[in-house]
């Protein structure tokens, strides 16, 4: 009745389609993934930041500590509105441009840690050609790991010395 | 185990094969972490 050999064969086949399952899942994603990476994304540029623009009270208009200061206190000058200021973009940022030269970027993810994600967030800070990453200081280096919340990533994956190595490359 | 009972096998048991390799292939897809992510 109770067969283990079959019972034994019936688990084999099943481990089997479930490996075989989990390498094409992953391949399939990886293959996607590849596929998605090669596409040339048009990159939009940065829009500029609208900031509240805060001032402090004048003194006439701040509280008064004691109640004969409060009824002394006279408010004499009007509420003034709130001013909308424009903040200037990222791009004033060393080297970063608003957009891209000739309109087309170069392709960052050559660097070995940089993605599709990382290099979107690098357009988006004005930095679409390698030779401004190669241009980096430690100052720029430390602003861009700020921005990314990646403390150290780009020292440790060494963008900078990638991206010069990667332009003498295309140069000889 | 040899073809005809593997065979066998693969013709009875196919809707369970099936569940596995579904099983597999949502793991499979799960378990890749994009580079850069």
């Amino acid at each position: 009745m109770f067969n283990t050999a079959l019972v034994l064969e019936t688990a084999g086949l099943v481990l089997v389609a479930y490996l075989a399952g989990c390498g094409l899942g992953y391949g399939l994603r990886a293959m996607i993934h590849a596929g998605r990476g090669t596409r040339s994304v048009p990159v939009a540029a940065p829009a500029p930041v609208v900031r509240l623009e805060t001032r402090p009270a004048p003194q006439q208009l701040q509280r008064p500590r004691s109640p004969a200061a409060r009824l002394a206190a006279r408010v004499d000058e009007p509420l003034q509105p709130a001013k909308l200021v424009v903040a200037k973009p990222a791009t004033t940022r060393s080297g970063a441009l608003s957009s891209p030269r000739g309109g087309v970027a170069d392709d960052l993810k050559q660097i070995k840690g940089i993605g599709p994600k990382i290099e979107a967030s690098l357009n988006g800070m004005g930095y679409y050609h390698l030779d401004q990453i190669a241009l980096w200081s430690r100052g720029d280096a430390e602003f861009v790991e700020d921005k990314l919340a990646f403390k150290g990533r780009v020292r440790r994956e060494r963008w900078v010395e990638q991206a010069s190595e990667l332009l003498k490359k295309a140069a000889a | 185990m040899d073809l005809d009972s593997a065979l066998y096998l693969i013709g009875f048991y196919w809707p369970y094969l099936l569940g596995a390799a579904s099983i597999g292939l949502v793991v499979g897809w799960r378990s890749f972490t994009p580079p850069g992510a």
